[in-house]
Protein backbone atom coordinates (compact mmCIF):
# COMPACT_ATOMS: atom_id res chain seq x y z
CA UNK A 1 0.00 0.00 0.00
CA UNK A 2 2.93 2.25 0.73
CA UNK A 3 4.79 1.58 -2.74
CA UNK A 4 0.95 2.33 -4.41
CA UNK A 5 0.86 5.28 -2.65
CA UNK A 6 4.42 6.59 -3.43
CA UNK A 7 4.31 5.37 -7.49
CA UNK A 8 0.86 7.66 -7.50
CA UNK A 9 2.33 10.42 -5.46
CA UNK A 10 5.16 10.74 -8.25
CA UNK A 11 2.76 10.30 -11.12
CA UNK A 12 0.38 13.24 -9.25
CA UNK A 13 3.77 15.40 -8.66
CA UNK A 14 4.87 14.65 -12.57
CA UNK A 15 1.14 15.45 -13.66
CA UNK A 16 0.39 18.52 -11.67
CA UNK A 17 3.87 20.28 -13.18
CA UNK A 18 2.58 19.50 -16.50
CA UNK A 19 -0.54 21.01 -15.65
CA UNK A 20 0.89 24.20 -14.06
CA UNK A 21 3.57 24.61 -17.02
CA UNK A 22 0.88 24.36 -19.40
CA UNK A 23 -1.08 27.24 -17.59
CA UNK A 24 1.38 29.46 -18.08
CA UNK A 25 1.32 28.81 -21.98
CA UNK A 26 0.12 31.64 -23.48
CA UNK A 27 -1.22 30.03 -26.58
CA UNK A 28 -3.70 27.63 -24.07
CA UNK A 29 -5.44 30.97 -23.43
CA UNK A 30 -5.10 32.35 -27.30
CA UNK A 31 -6.96 29.35 -28.01
CA UNK A 32 -9.63 29.24 -25.32
CA UNK A 33 -9.78 32.69 -26.43
CA UNK A 34 -10.80 32.13 -29.95
CA UNK A 35 -13.16 29.24 -29.07
CA UNK A 36 -14.75 31.42 -26.68
CA UNK A 37 -14.91 33.89 -28.53
CA UNK A 38 -16.69 31.65 -31.25
CA UNK A 39 -19.15 30.54 -29.19
CA UNK A 40 -20.30 34.35 -29.01
CA UNK A 41 -20.24 34.59 -33.05
CA UNK A 42 -22.78 32.22 -33.23
CA UNK A 43 -25.30 33.93 -31.74
CA UNK A 44 -24.61 36.71 -34.24
CA UNK A 45 -24.70 34.11 -37.38
CA UNK A 46 -28.27 32.35 -36.43
CA UNK A 47 -29.75 35.86 -36.52
CA UNK A 48 -29.26 35.28 -40.51
CA UNK A 49 -30.73 32.24 -40.77
CA UNK A 50 -34.67 31.01 -40.35
CA UNK A 51 -35.57 28.35 -38.02
CA UNK A 52 -33.13 26.05 -36.26
CA UNK A 53 -31.11 28.16 -34.05
CA UNK A 54 -30.69 26.39 -30.95
CA UNK A 55 -29.10 23.99 -33.41
CA UNK A 56 -26.91 25.86 -34.59
CA UNK A 57 -25.63 27.19 -31.80
CA UNK A 58 -25.09 23.69 -30.07
CA UNK A 59 -23.57 22.35 -33.27
CA UNK A 60 -21.07 25.56 -33.56
CA UNK A 61 -20.71 25.06 -29.91
CA UNK A 62 -19.89 21.36 -29.59
CA UNK A 63 -17.35 21.86 -32.71
CA UNK A 64 -15.95 24.61 -30.98
CA UNK A 65 -14.97 22.22 -28.32
CA UNK A 66 -13.95 19.60 -30.34
CA UNK A 67 -11.69 21.92 -32.66
CA UNK A 68 -10.00 23.86 -30.31
CA UNK A 69 -9.23 20.94 -27.78
CA UNK A 70 -7.88 19.00 -30.39
CA UNK A 71 -5.90 21.40 -31.31
CA UNK A 72 -4.65 21.74 -27.22
CA UNK A 73 -4.05 18.04 -27.70
CA UNK A 74 -1.91 18.06 -30.52
CA UNK A 75 0.02 21.20 -30.01
CA UNK A 76 0.79 20.69 -26.23
CA UNK A 77 0.81 16.39 -26.69
CA UNK A 78 3.26 16.55 -29.41
CA UNK A 79 5.75 18.78 -27.00
CA UNK A 80 4.86 16.51 -24.02
CA UNK A 81 8.11 14.82 -24.02
CA UNK A 82 10.31 16.38 -26.56
CA UNK A 83 10.18 19.46 -25.11
CA UNK A 84 12.16 17.61 -22.18
CA UNK A 85 14.62 15.79 -24.10
CA UNK A 86 15.41 19.75 -26.39
CA UNK A 87 15.88 21.34 -22.88
CA UNK A 88 17.51 18.58 -21.49
CA UNK A 89 15.46 18.08 -18.44
CA UNK A 90 14.56 14.59 -19.22
CA UNK A 91 18.64 13.37 -17.66
CA UNK A 92 17.71 15.45 -14.29
CA UNK A 93 14.31 13.31 -13.94
CA UNK A 94 15.48 9.89 -15.07
CA UNK A 95 18.38 10.42 -12.75
CA UNK A 96 16.17 10.27 -9.56
CA UNK A 97 14.44 7.04 -8.12
CA UNK A 98 11.06 7.59 -10.80
CA UNK A 99 10.25 5.08 -13.24
CA UNK A 100 10.31 6.30 -17.03
CA UNK A 101 6.74 4.54 -17.27
CA UNK A 102 5.82 7.19 -14.54
CA UNK A 103 7.30 9.81 -16.25
CA UNK A 104 5.11 9.15 -19.34
CA UNK A 105 1.76 8.35 -17.41
CA UNK A 106 2.61 11.68 -15.25
CA UNK A 107 2.93 13.71 -18.59
CA UNK A 108 -0.08 12.17 -20.10
CA UNK A 109 -2.10 13.05 -17.07
CA UNK A 110 -1.04 16.34 -16.89
CA UNK A 111 -2.17 17.77 -20.12
CA UNK A 112 -5.79 15.55 -19.82
CA UNK A 113 -6.43 17.61 -16.52
CA UNK A 114 -4.97 20.88 -18.77
CA UNK A 115 -7.63 19.84 -21.79
CA UNK A 116 -10.04 18.86 -18.57
CA UNK A 117 -10.03 22.28 -17.04
CA UNK A 118 -10.43 23.35 -20.88
CA UNK A 119 -13.41 21.48 -21.79
CA UNK A 120 -15.43 22.45 -18.79
CA UNK A 121 -14.56 26.59 -19.45
CA UNK A 122 -16.26 25.66 -23.04
CA UNK A 123 -19.05 23.60 -22.04
CA UNK A 124 -20.17 25.86 -19.10
CA UNK A 125 -19.98 28.35 -21.71
CA UNK A 126 -22.10 26.73 -24.16
CA UNK A 127 -24.92 25.19 -21.57
CA UNK A 128 -24.95 28.51 -20.55
CA UNK A 129 -25.40 30.01 -24.31
CA UNK A 130 -27.80 27.80 -24.95
CA UNK A 131 -30.11 28.49 -21.22
CA UNK A 132 -30.08 32.18 -22.45
CA UNK A 133 -31.04 31.33 -25.92
CA UNK A 134 -33.71 28.44 -24.84
CA UNK A 135 -34.47 29.73 -21.17
CA UNK A 136 -34.18 26.31 -20.58
CA UNK A 137 -31.19 24.22 -19.42
CA UNK A 138 -29.33 21.72 -21.42
CA UNK A 139 -27.59 19.55 -19.44
CA UNK A 140 -28.25 16.95 -21.97
CA UNK A 141 -25.35 18.04 -23.69
CA UNK A 142 -22.71 17.25 -21.22
CA UNK A 143 -22.59 14.12 -22.92
CA UNK A 144 -21.85 15.28 -26.05
CA UNK A 145 -18.94 17.11 -24.18
CA UNK A 146 -17.89 13.87 -22.49
CA UNK A 147 -17.69 12.20 -25.46
CA UNK A 148 -15.74 14.60 -27.26
CA UNK A 149 -13.46 14.85 -23.98
CA UNK A 150 -12.94 11.03 -24.67
CA UNK A 151 -12.02 11.72 -28.14
CA UNK A 152 -9.55 14.79 -26.94
CA UNK A 153 -7.93 12.21 -24.46
CA UNK A 154 -7.38 9.79 -27.56
CA UNK A 155 -5.71 12.65 -29.62
CA UNK A 156 -3.46 13.18 -26.57
CA UNK A 157 -2.49 9.85 -25.86
CA UNK A 158 -1.60 9.80 -30.06
CA UNK A 159 0.45 12.62 -29.76
CA UNK A 160 2.22 11.42 -26.78
CA UNK A 161 3.21 8.15 -28.40
CA UNK A 162 4.71 9.85 -31.38
CA UNK A 163 6.39 12.13 -29.02
CA UNK A 164 7.64 9.67 -27.51
CA UNK A 165 10.54 8.60 -30.44
CA UNK A 166 10.20 11.03 -33.23
CA UNK A 167 11.01 15.32 -33.16
CA UNK A 168 7.55 17.45 -32.56
CA UNK A 169 7.42 18.36 -36.28
CA UNK A 170 7.30 15.05 -37.08
CA UNK A 171 4.86 13.74 -34.37
CA UNK A 172 2.35 16.52 -35.34
CA UNK A 173 2.05 14.97 -38.80
CA UNK A 174 2.00 11.55 -37.14
CA UNK A 175 -0.85 12.98 -34.91
CA UNK A 176 -2.85 14.89 -37.59
CA UNK A 177 -2.79 11.75 -40.02
CA UNK A 178 -3.99 9.45 -37.76
CA UNK A 179 -6.70 12.37 -37.17
CA UNK A 180 -8.20 12.61 -40.45
CA UNK A 181 -7.64 8.64 -41.00
CA UNK A 182 -9.60 7.89 -37.73
CA UNK A 183 -12.49 9.89 -38.88
CA UNK A 184 -12.44 8.40 -42.66
CA UNK A 185 -12.15 4.81 -41.35
CA UNK A 186 -15.29 4.14 -42.12
CA UNK A 187 -15.83 5.47 -45.39
CA UNK A 188 -12.21 3.21 -46.26
CA UNK A 189 -14.32 0.14 -45.03
CA UNK A 190 -17.20 1.26 -47.00
CA UNK A 191 -14.97 2.10 -49.88
CA UNK A 192 -13.36 -1.44 -49.75
CA UNK A 193 -16.92 -3.52 -49.63
CA UNK A 194 -17.86 -1.05 -52.65
CA UNK A 195 -14.32 -1.49 -55.01
CA UNK A 196 -12.51 -3.61 -53.10
CA UNK A 197 -11.42 -7.38 -54.73
CA UNK A 198 -8.41 -9.88 -53.49
CA UNK A 199 -6.24 -8.81 -50.38
CA UNK A 200 -7.95 -5.05 -50.91
CA UNK A 201 -10.93 -5.74 -48.96
CA UNK A 202 -9.37 -8.29 -45.65
CA UNK A 203 -7.01 -4.75 -45.29
CA UNK A 204 -8.81 -2.26 -45.72
CA UNK A 205 -10.84 -4.41 -42.89
CA UNK A 206 -7.87 -4.65 -40.46
CA UNK A 207 -7.09 -0.94 -40.87
CA UNK A 208 -10.65 -0.18 -40.09
CA UNK A 209 -10.35 -2.13 -36.96
CA UNK A 210 -6.81 -0.86 -35.98
CA UNK A 211 -7.06 3.00 -36.59
CA UNK A 212 -9.06 4.98 -33.99
CA UNK A 213 -12.63 5.05 -35.25
CA UNK A 214 -13.72 8.83 -33.86
CA UNK A 215 -17.30 8.14 -35.23
CA UNK A 216 -17.61 5.41 -32.55
CA UNK A 217 -17.15 8.61 -30.00
CA UNK A 218 -19.67 11.14 -31.92
CA UNK A 219 -22.90 11.67 -29.88
CA UNK A 220 -23.19 14.85 -30.94
CA UNK A 221 -26.12 14.30 -33.81
CA UNK A 222 -27.87 12.56 -31.41
CA UNK A 223 -28.05 14.92 -28.03
CA UNK A 224 -28.26 18.27 -30.55
CA UNK A 225 -31.60 16.64 -31.87
CA UNK A 226 -32.86 15.34 -28.98
CA UNK A 227 -32.64 11.27 -30.31
CA UNK A 228 -32.62 8.79 -28.38
CA UNK A 229 -28.68 6.88 -27.28
CA UNK A 230 -28.57 3.73 -26.28
CA UNK A 231 -26.76 2.82 -22.94
CA UNK A 232 -25.01 -0.03 -24.10
CA UNK A 233 -23.54 1.41 -27.31
CA UNK A 234 -22.46 4.81 -25.12
CA UNK A 235 -20.83 1.99 -22.56
CA UNK A 236 -19.22 -0.01 -25.23
CA UNK A 237 -17.96 3.54 -27.11
CA UNK A 238 -16.53 4.75 -23.72
CA UNK A 239 -14.53 0.99 -23.32
CA UNK A 240 -13.27 1.66 -26.79
CA UNK A 241 -11.20 4.99 -25.56
CA UNK A 242 -10.29 3.58 -22.76
CA UNK A 243 -8.78 0.85 -24.31
CA UNK A 244 -7.71 2.06 -27.69
CA UNK A 245 -5.85 4.96 -24.98
CA UNK A 246 -4.18 2.27 -22.69
CA UNK A 247 -2.77 0.58 -25.28
CA UNK A 248 -1.27 3.68 -26.52
CA UNK A 249 -0.03 4.96 -23.05
CA UNK A 250 1.45 1.57 -22.72
CA UNK A 251 3.38 1.57 -26.65
CA UNK A 252 4.96 4.78 -25.63
CA UNK A 253 5.94 4.06 -21.87
CA UNK A 254 7.33 0.47 -23.79
CA UNK A 255 8.99 3.15 -26.34
CA UNK A 256 10.19 5.25 -23.99
CA UNK A 257 11.64 2.78 -21.66
CA UNK A 258 13.88 1.18 -24.41
CA UNK A 259 15.24 4.98 -25.56
CA UNK A 260 18.83 5.69 -24.48
CA UNK A 261 19.59 9.18 -23.11
CA UNK A 262 23.22 8.72 -23.00
CA UNK B 1 16.65 56.96 -40.09
CA UNK B 2 13.53 58.54 -39.56
CA UNK B 3 13.24 58.69 -43.50
CA UNK B 4 13.09 55.29 -44.26
CA UNK B 5 10.62 54.78 -41.49
CA UNK B 6 8.70 57.33 -43.41
CA UNK B 7 9.16 55.28 -46.13
CA UNK B 8 7.81 52.24 -44.67
CA UNK B 9 4.99 54.19 -43.71
CA UNK B 10 4.05 55.50 -47.13
CA UNK B 11 4.80 52.38 -48.78
CA UNK B 12 2.27 50.26 -46.19
CA UNK B 13 -0.46 52.91 -46.85
CA UNK B 14 -0.18 52.73 -50.78
CA UNK B 15 0.21 48.58 -50.43
CA UNK B 16 -3.37 49.17 -47.65
CA UNK B 17 -4.98 52.09 -50.49
CA UNK B 18 -3.83 49.23 -53.89
CA UNK B 19 -5.36 45.86 -51.96
CA UNK B 20 -8.36 47.79 -51.36
CA UNK B 21 -8.92 49.11 -54.66
CA UNK B 22 -8.26 45.67 -56.53
CA UNK B 23 -10.87 44.29 -53.64
CA UNK B 24 -13.76 46.70 -54.90
CA UNK B 25 -12.71 45.93 -58.57
CA UNK B 26 -13.05 42.27 -58.24
CA UNK B 27 -15.98 42.84 -56.26
CA UNK B 28 -17.57 44.48 -59.08
CA UNK B 29 -16.51 41.86 -61.34
CA UNK B 30 -18.08 39.12 -59.18
CA UNK B 31 -21.43 41.29 -59.04
CA UNK B 32 -21.46 40.46 -62.61
CA UNK B 33 -21.06 37.13 -62.86
CA UNK B 34 -23.69 35.03 -63.71
CA UNK B 35 -26.34 34.54 -60.37
CA UNK B 36 -27.18 30.96 -59.44
CA UNK B 37 -23.78 29.09 -59.96
CA UNK B 38 -23.03 29.35 -56.47
CA UNK B 39 -23.77 25.26 -55.69
CA UNK B 40 -22.18 24.10 -59.21
CA UNK B 41 -18.75 23.57 -57.24
CA UNK B 42 -19.80 21.70 -54.26
CA UNK B 43 -19.63 18.17 -54.51
CA UNK B 44 -22.45 15.49 -53.82
CA UNK B 45 -23.27 14.92 -49.97
CA UNK B 46 -21.58 11.47 -49.85
CA UNK B 47 -18.32 12.69 -51.22
CA UNK B 48 -18.94 15.79 -49.15
CA UNK B 49 -19.26 14.05 -45.88
CA UNK B 50 -15.93 12.21 -45.40
CA UNK B 51 -13.86 14.81 -45.86
CA UNK B 52 -16.12 16.94 -43.22
CA UNK B 53 -14.23 14.46 -40.57
CA UNK B 54 -17.44 14.60 -38.26
CA UNK B 55 -18.17 17.96 -38.44
CA UNK B 56 -21.22 17.30 -40.85
CA UNK B 57 -24.09 19.03 -38.51
CA UNK B 58 -21.99 21.99 -38.05
CA UNK B 59 -21.68 21.97 -42.43
CA UNK B 60 -25.62 21.64 -42.74
CA UNK B 61 -26.35 24.32 -40.90
CA UNK B 62 -23.34 26.72 -42.38
CA UNK B 63 -25.41 25.49 -45.94
CA UNK B 64 -28.35 26.19 -44.39
CA UNK B 65 -27.63 29.64 -43.75
CA UNK B 66 -26.08 30.17 -46.80
CA UNK B 67 -29.53 28.48 -48.70
CA UNK B 68 -31.41 31.52 -47.02
CA UNK B 69 -29.28 33.88 -48.34
CA UNK B 70 -29.24 32.49 -51.33
CA UNK B 71 -33.30 32.43 -51.46
CA UNK B 72 -33.07 36.14 -50.02
CA UNK B 73 -30.84 37.29 -52.89
CA UNK B 74 -32.90 36.17 -55.78
CA UNK B 75 -36.55 37.12 -54.50
CA UNK B 76 -34.82 40.50 -54.37
CA UNK B 77 -33.63 39.88 -57.72
CA UNK B 78 -34.32 37.46 -60.79
CA UNK B 79 -36.94 34.97 -58.72
CA UNK B 80 -35.31 32.12 -60.35
CA UNK B 81 -34.14 29.56 -58.01
CA UNK B 82 -32.04 27.05 -60.27
CA UNK B 83 -29.63 25.95 -57.58
CA UNK B 84 -32.05 26.02 -54.54
CA UNK B 85 -33.18 21.85 -55.14
CA UNK B 86 -29.79 21.34 -55.08
CA UNK B 87 -28.76 23.22 -51.98
CA UNK B 88 -31.68 21.61 -49.88
CA UNK B 89 -30.26 17.89 -51.09
CA UNK B 90 -26.86 18.49 -50.04
CA UNK B 91 -27.69 20.06 -46.79
CA UNK B 92 -30.63 17.33 -45.74
CA UNK B 93 -28.66 14.41 -46.66
CA UNK B 94 -25.64 16.23 -44.59
CA UNK B 95 -27.98 16.19 -41.52
CA UNK B 96 -31.15 13.96 -42.27
CA UNK B 97 -32.16 15.16 -39.01
CA UNK B 98 -32.56 18.72 -39.19
CA UNK B 99 -35.96 19.21 -40.09
CA UNK B 100 -36.13 23.72 -41.02
CA UNK B 101 -34.57 22.74 -44.31
CA UNK B 102 -37.41 19.97 -45.07
CA UNK B 103 -40.31 22.41 -44.07
CA UNK B 104 -38.83 25.76 -44.81
CA UNK B 105 -37.19 24.30 -47.73
CA UNK B 106 -40.18 22.68 -49.08
CA UNK B 107 -42.32 26.17 -48.76
CA UNK B 108 -39.39 27.64 -50.90
CA UNK B 109 -39.58 24.81 -53.93
CA UNK B 110 -43.10 24.74 -53.64
CA UNK B 111 -44.36 28.91 -53.23
CA UNK B 112 -40.93 30.42 -54.68
CA UNK B 113 -39.40 28.03 -57.12
CA UNK B 114 -43.03 26.97 -58.38
CA UNK B 115 -41.30 23.50 -58.63
CA UNK B 116 -44.55 21.33 -56.36
CA UNK B 117 -42.72 17.92 -56.81
CA UNK B 118 -39.18 18.42 -55.66
CA UNK B 119 -41.14 20.06 -52.74
CA UNK B 120 -42.83 17.15 -52.32
CA UNK B 121 -39.71 14.58 -53.00
CA UNK B 122 -38.07 16.74 -49.94
CA UNK B 123 -40.74 16.24 -47.74
CA UNK B 124 -41.31 12.86 -48.34
CA UNK B 125 -37.33 12.53 -48.11
CA UNK B 126 -37.71 13.90 -44.39
CA UNK B 127 -40.46 12.07 -43.32
CA UNK B 128 -38.47 9.23 -44.03
CA UNK B 129 -35.24 9.58 -42.08
CA UNK B 130 -37.93 11.31 -39.50
CA UNK B 131 -40.51 8.79 -38.55
CA UNK B 132 -40.74 10.01 -35.09
CA UNK B 133 -41.54 13.66 -36.23
CA UNK B 134 -45.07 14.71 -36.80
CA UNK B 135 -43.95 18.02 -38.64
CA UNK B 136 -42.96 16.54 -42.38
CA UNK B 137 -46.27 14.08 -42.76
CA UNK B 138 -47.62 17.49 -41.50
CA UNK B 139 -46.45 19.67 -44.49
CA UNK B 140 -47.17 16.87 -47.10
CA UNK B 141 -51.04 16.48 -45.86
CA UNK B 142 -51.08 20.45 -46.01
CA UNK B 143 -49.79 20.41 -49.48
CA UNK B 144 -52.50 17.58 -50.61
CA UNK B 145 -55.08 19.24 -48.99
CA UNK B 146 -54.13 23.00 -50.35
CA UNK B 147 -52.44 22.63 -52.91
CA UNK B 148 -52.54 19.25 -54.91
CA UNK B 149 -56.63 19.13 -53.74
CA UNK B 150 -55.94 15.59 -52.97
CA UNK B 151 -58.05 15.02 -50.05
CA UNK B 152 -57.55 11.11 -49.83
CA UNK B 153 -53.47 11.68 -50.02
CA UNK B 154 -53.97 14.45 -47.41
CA UNK B 155 -55.83 12.23 -45.04
CA UNK B 156 -52.88 9.53 -45.19
CA UNK B 157 -50.14 12.05 -44.15
CA UNK B 158 -52.03 13.76 -41.32
CA UNK B 159 -53.69 10.31 -39.79
CA UNK B 160 -50.20 9.41 -40.03
CA UNK B 161 -48.71 12.51 -38.68
CA UNK B 162 -51.77 12.64 -35.57
CA UNK B 163 -51.05 9.72 -34.06
CA UNK B 164 -47.23 10.99 -33.96
CA UNK B 165 -45.80 12.67 -30.33
CA UNK B 166 -46.43 16.40 -29.61
CA UNK B 167 -48.85 16.81 -32.87
CA UNK B 168 -51.03 19.87 -32.97
CA UNK B 169 -54.43 19.88 -31.39
CA UNK B 170 -56.26 20.48 -34.38
CA UNK B 171 -55.02 17.35 -36.24
CA UNK B 172 -57.43 15.14 -34.41
CA UNK B 173 -60.07 17.04 -35.99
CA UNK B 174 -58.79 17.49 -39.33
CA UNK B 175 -58.35 13.96 -39.71
CA UNK B 176 -62.15 13.58 -38.80
CA UNK B 177 -63.37 16.38 -41.50
CA UNK B 178 -61.66 14.28 -43.71
CA UNK B 179 -63.21 11.42 -43.56
CA UNK B 180 -66.39 12.85 -43.87
CA UNK B 181 -65.22 14.52 -46.71
CA UNK B 182 -64.13 11.30 -48.65
CA UNK B 183 -67.15 9.65 -47.51
CA UNK B 184 -66.14 7.59 -44.79
CA UNK B 185 -68.93 8.99 -42.28
CA UNK B 186 -68.63 6.08 -39.98
CA UNK B 187 -64.63 6.69 -39.11
CA UNK B 188 -65.65 10.23 -39.52
CA UNK B 189 -67.86 9.83 -36.17
CA UNK B 190 -66.13 7.71 -34.38
CA UNK B 191 -62.75 10.08 -34.49
CA UNK B 192 -65.35 12.26 -33.26
CA UNK B 193 -67.00 10.79 -30.37
CA UNK B 194 -62.82 9.98 -29.29
CA UNK B 195 -61.97 13.52 -29.67
CA UNK B 196 -65.35 14.25 -27.80
CA UNK B 197 -64.69 12.31 -25.27
CA UNK B 198 -60.46 13.35 -24.48
CA UNK B 199 -61.13 17.02 -24.79
CA UNK B 200 -59.77 19.00 -22.23
CA UNK B 201 -61.57 22.52 -23.55
CA UNK B 202 -65.58 23.03 -24.20
CA UNK B 203 -64.60 24.62 -27.18
CA UNK B 204 -63.30 21.51 -28.74
CA UNK B 205 -65.89 19.40 -26.66
CA UNK B 206 -68.50 21.76 -28.45
CA UNK B 207 -67.03 21.76 -31.79
CA UNK B 208 -66.79 17.92 -31.49
CA UNK B 209 -70.54 17.69 -31.02
CA UNK B 210 -71.83 20.08 -33.67
CA UNK B 211 -69.61 17.76 -36.13
CA UNK B 212 -71.16 14.80 -34.46
CA UNK B 213 -74.62 16.27 -35.19
CA UNK B 214 -73.94 17.26 -38.86
CA UNK B 215 -72.91 13.60 -39.56
CA UNK B 216 -75.65 12.31 -38.49
CA UNK B 217 -78.31 14.54 -40.47
CA UNK B 218 -76.43 13.91 -43.42
CA UNK B 219 -76.02 9.91 -42.68
CA UNK B 220 -77.66 9.01 -40.13
CA UNK B 221 -79.66 6.13 -41.27
CA UNK B 222 -76.53 4.57 -42.68
CA UNK B 223 -74.01 4.91 -39.52
CA UNK B 224 -73.90 1.54 -37.36
CA UNK B 225 -72.45 2.81 -34.31
CA UNK B 226 -74.37 3.64 -31.42
CA UNK B 227 -76.50 6.19 -31.33
CA UNK B 228 -74.05 9.27 -30.50
CA UNK B 229 -76.15 11.15 -27.98
CA UNK B 230 -76.32 8.40 -26.10
CA UNK B 231 -72.45 7.68 -26.18
CA UNK B 232 -72.32 11.21 -25.52
CA UNK B 233 -74.41 10.64 -22.30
Amino acid sequence: MPVLSLVEGKVVAIALNTFWEAVRDRILYAILIFALLMLAGSTILVTISVGGEEKIIKDLGLASISIFGTLIAIFLGIALVSKEIERRTVYTIISKPIHRYQFILGKYLGLVLTLLVNVLVMALGLIGLAYLWEGVSSLRLLLAVLFTFLELMLVTALALFFSTFSSPTLSAMFTICLFVAGHLSPDLRLFAARFGGGLLRPAAEGLYFLLPNFSRLDFNDQVVQGLSVDGGTLALSFAYAMFYIAALLLAAMAIFQRRDFK
Amino acid sequence: MKRGGLAIAGLLIVSLLGSILVAALLEGRAAQAKRGDEWLFLPDARHLRPILLGFHGVAADLLWIRTVQYVGTHVETDKRFPQLARALDITTSLDPHFLEPYRFGGLYLLYLARQPQTAVSLLEKGAAANPDRWELPHDLGRYYYLEARDDARALGWWERAAKLPGRPNYLPRFVARLYARTGQAQTALELWLDLYRTAQDDSLRSLALQEIERLKVAHGSRLTVDRPERLLR
